[in-house]
């Protein structure tokens, strides 16, 4: 038994992590209805800032043109730099919310889950630019000396001292909120913002203080918290957000008490799976830890169900529309030839940036069916082609499928889990349904990416994926001596027309129809007959399977693929330039795949002016984009198209 | 023992929370029957429509739809057998043609057609004709094309009724219909409906106009507080006292006196 006691303890420091996370979300959410994914982004950002202030005394700035580092000569104190870390933190906290949140204010639920990706994005990119190595061994700041509880039961006391904080900080909280002018104040304004307005209270200071004050707290949890683990750039968003969420979740958003609690207790139990592994037998090796934060926040969702609390405010804009693409046969042939053309006649650099753009293309595709068609968002669409990767190499190299059968397997595999994780969609939408996704995807990255014995061991660099053939002729990107074979670009711009025609279609047929009306009214859906369950999860299914026909793409342009293939950070970055393409139409996903990081608008870019910019430059440009996006054009680049066409049609100016 | 009702609501209720929005009501709609529900704002009669057609769970009583306890079936499933309702706020689906808002309540294709369409999408013609025949019933053929956007509010409400009628309702509950039109229009509504009863579909319809409530029904149901005050013939319940009194904050004097003189 003392062994779970000492687990339970131990895990005490990480669950305080993920409790005064849990707390900023729920600040965040109360001050101004914004369940901010960025959150744990926030905390990384701070934590690299301190880090660099006590390394060499440099101050990190964020800004691309501008100069990366304020030089402050030696190392700089301990106080001066948590003084300059935290005061970053509100800075950061003010900025976002005034450049992002503030005007999407009355947006749907859609356009501010995707917003604070952006942030997410933009932030995480900013962090691999700034600092050339990211995974760093913070030094201790809380005492770490062991403390002796009962005989045989001796901990480290920094997670003590930090569970110490993590409870002041909710006392805290709810006092301030229970009893000071401007916790009333947020309190009335999440009750309807027009009565506050009424009662002489501006809602938009009141959500720019709880922003700043989450941002804060963010920052402190990033400084206290990284000497725990090597701090890394996804620290703070793939191992803590999701079970922060968690805890807000079981807290309704509201309760800091209730968020506190939670997370502590998520913590330490997780913690207990180190010794539950070793004493139950079938207990997973891997992936336990990301699944119960998962279970929570399904649990969590299914049993609250609707009554977590909205905002009394009005949401005026709406979902980008989805007009239906009527490309004929001729467009549509010319395209391909083009295509196949340029794998024949550029060279390699095209040709792999073009690849890279062909395949982003149909990872767009799947969300143009679920987010475009449906209105429901998706933060797993990479663990979906991840799964169907991995398939893929079961299928492939262990039992010789051969090739059009195989990744046809592979993606009916994605489809499962795709209706695995769409299951809670039928009880849950909008934020909710992300927050679903997201922990779906990690535990999903977890519970299967990071287990060999379905995806090899990292010292082999993962599995092996055999190049398709078809017929006897070689489909694969490489074959002894000839790289960047155009057989491979023709058989990945074949497969991207089947599907550009099976959405446009779509679009055009009864599934589609019935999508469009659950994402305009449920309600009014299913009184026109129409089942709105089976139609989500229809829609999931598809949006899966497209998804898991680009991971088997992946698969076949890499030949060797890991977990590191599939990482979370690239389900964010798909929707990011899927929404910045047109999430709602075929020509919108098509565009995401021209400008996505490392394809080929960038890489023209780069040819004509000569200078290279680097991966993390091009999502950070796409982080950016898809917040500017998100704000000012939810139609994306295909609907600004739409627009001037449309606009130049009404002026009676021919085109 | 007498011909069983389409519907047939019993000692229905309807609680939020703490609210009863329904107390006890209880109505029928024979076939062929246009039977009227009337009364004052907040009075229960969406909540009741609402609970026929199983947006809200009801606290007692049974729902019986051509003799079968509707308490277990979805609103989905209770659309599938007929019975189908339109909304007193406009919901129709905005990125959809006015012609595919009613396509996609229409459309029940077997699962393998629905599939076979992401290869091959195509309408039907028969399936098109059903769709303007819908359209021309409540006199909208010309917006077929047209998204919901760009048509007039009275014009919505018709585009929402036909979506309803191209369901192939036995039973059509009409939640305000005529709101948003003006006078002469939702007259000619009230003809059409009358053709669509000759046609064979039943209906029960909620609205404030009386001028139209007291020309087309059948039959009247009023309710006031949730319950039901007064039932009868047009003829009968304008003349209850119970119902002038419910009406009298909303001076039924007035609009009796209006009715009265469009009638002359
Ligand atoms: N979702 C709800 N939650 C709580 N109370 C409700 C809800 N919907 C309706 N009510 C209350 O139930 C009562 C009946 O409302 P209902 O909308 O059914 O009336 P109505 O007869 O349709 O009125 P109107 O003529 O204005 O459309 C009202 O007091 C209303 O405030
Ligand atoms: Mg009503």
């Amino acid at each position: 038994m003392t062994d779970y006691a000492f687990y339970l303890l131990l895990g005490s420091g990480a669950g305080a992590v993920i409790a005064m996370l849990g707390m900023g979300l729920v600040l965040t959410y109360r001050g101004s209805g914004v369940v901010n994914f960025a959150y744990g982004a926030i905390a990384t950002w701070v934590a690299y800032v301190f880090y660099g202030l006590r390394a060499d005394g440099d101050y990190v700035l964020p800004f691309p043109g501008l100069p990366e580092r304020i030089d402050g000569g030696d190392e700089m104190a301990f106080v001066p730099a948590i003084a300059i870390s935290l005061a970053t933190a509100a800075a950061l906290g003010l900025l976002v919310y005034a450049f992002v949140f503030r005007p999407l204010r009355l947006a749907p639920a859609l356009a501010k889950v995707v917003a604070s990706v952006g942030v997410l994005v933009a932030v995480l990119a900013m962090v691999q630019l700034r600092f050339e190595s990211t995974i760093l061994s913070p030094a201790k700041i809380l005492p770490s000396e062991p403390v002796t509880i009962a005989r045989d039961l001796t901990v480290p006391r920094d997670g003590f001292w930090l569970a110490g904080i993590a409870i002041t900080l909710a006392i805290a909280l709810w006092a301030v909120y229970r009893f000071t002018r401007f916790g009333l104040a947020t309190r009335a304004a999440a009750e309807d913002e027009r009565g506050a307005i009424t009662l002489g209270l501006s809602p938009d200071a009141l959500a720019a203080l709880n922003w700043t004050a989450a941002a804060v707290v963010a920052g402190a949890v990033g400084i206290l918290a990284s000497p725990l683990t090597q701090l890394s750039p996804l620290l703070f968003t793939a191992l803590y957000l999701v079970p922060a969420l968690g805890a807000a979740l079981i807290g309704r958003f509201t309760s800091f008490g209730v968020t506190c609690a939670a997370g502590l207790a998520i913590g330490m139990v997780q913690s207990t799976f180190v010794q539950l592994q070793v004493d139950v037998s079938w207990w997973p090796e891997i992936g336990a830890r990301e699944g119960l934060p998962f279970l929570a926040i399904v649990g969590a969702l299914v049993l609250l169900g609707s009554r977590l609390p909205t905002r009394g405010s009005i949401e005026i804009a709406r979902l980008p529309r989805a007009p239906i693409a009527r490309a004929r046969a001729a467009e549509l042939g010319l395209g391909y030839a083009a295509t196949v053309a340029a794998f024949f006649i550029l060279p390699g650099g095209w040709r792999i940036a073009l690849l890279t753009s062909l395949i982003a293309a149909v990872l767009a595709l799947s969300l143009v069916v679920l987010t475009g068609f449906l209105g429901q968002i998706s933060l797993a669409q990479m663990a979906f082609a991840g799964i169907a990767g991995f398939a893929l190499a079961r299928f492939a190299d262990d039992m010789r499928i051969p090739f059009p059968i195989a990744p046809l397997l592979a993606a009916l595999v994605a489809t499962a889990f795709g209706l695995l994780v769409g299951l809670p969609a039928l009880r849950v939408r909008g934020i909710n349904l992300a927050i679903v996704t997201l922990a779906g995807g990690v535990a999903i990255q977890e519970f299967v990416f990071k287990n060999p014995d379905y995806t090899g061991s990292i010292a082999g660099g993962g599995v092996r994926i055999p190049k398709p053939e078809l017929f006897g002729i070689d489909l694969g990107l490489t074959v002894k001596g000839a790289l960047f074979r155009p057989a491979f670009g023709v058989m990945v711009t074949t497969v991207l027309l089947v599907l550009v025609v099976a959405v446009m279609n779509l679009r055009r047929a009864t599934l589609g129809r019935r999508m469009l009306a659950v994402r305009a009214n449920e309600r009014a859906a299913a009184a026109a007959g129409i089942d709105v369950a089976r139609t989500k999860l229809v829609a999931f299914a598809l949006s899966a399977f497209v998804a898991g026909v680009g991971g088997t793409l992946i698969g076949y342009r890499f030949g060797t693929i890991s977990d590191a293939s599939y990482g979370l950070f690239a389900s964010l970055t798909v929707l990011a330039f899927a929404y910045i393409g047109g999430i709602a139409s075929v020509g919108g996903a098509l565009i995401a795949g021209a400008v996505t990081s490392g394809g080929i608008f960038f890489f023209a870019t780069q040819e004509i002016v000569g200078r290279g910019s680097s991966a993390n430059l091009e999502l950070f440009i796409g982080g950016v984009a898809l917040v500017a996006m998100a704000v000012l054009n939810p139609e994306g680049i295909a609907g600004a198209l739409r627009q001037s066409r449309a606009s130049r049609f009404l002026e009676g100016r021919p085109r | 023992m007498r011909a069983a009702a389409l519907l047939e609501c019993v000692d229905v209720s309807v609680n939020y929370g703490g609210v009863c929005a329904v107390d006890r009501a209880s109505l029928a709609v024979e076939p062929g029957q246009l039977v009227g529900l009337i009364g004052p704002n907040g009075a229960g009669k969406t909540s009741l429509v609402d609970a026929i057609s199983g947006f809200v769970p009801i606290s007692t009583g049974r729902v019986l739809f051509d003799g079968v306890d509707l308490a277990r079936s979805k609103p989905h499933q209770r659309a599938r057998a007929g019975l189908v309702r339109t909304f007193q706020s406009l919901e129709l689906f905005d990125d959809l043609s006015v012609r595919d808002n009613l396509l996609a309540a229409s459309e029940r294709p077997p699962w393998w057609r629905l599939a076979g369409e992401v290869a091959w999408p195509r309408l039907g013609r028969d399936q098109l004709a059903e769709i303007d025949g819908a359209l021309e019933s409540v006199g909208i053929a010309e917006l077929a094309g047209r998204s919901p956007g760009e048509i007039s509010q009275g014009q919505r409400k018709l585009v929402a009724v036909a979506r309803a009628l191209a369901t192939h309702p036995k039973l059509l509950l009409l939640d305000e219909p005529a709101s948003g039109l003006d006078t002469d229009e939702s007259a000619e509504l009230g003809r059409r409906l009358r053709t669509l009863l000759d046609r064979g579909t039943s209906m029960l319809l909620v609205d404030h106009d009386m001028g139209l409530v007291l020309e087309v029904c059948d039959h009247l149901v009023v309710l006031d507080f949730g319950r039901v005050i007064a039932t009868g013939p047009p003829s009968v319940v304008r003349g209850d006292r119970s119902v002038i009194e419910a009406y009298l904050g909303e001076s039924l004097a007035d609009t009796l006196d209006r009715v009265d003189g469009d009638a002359t």
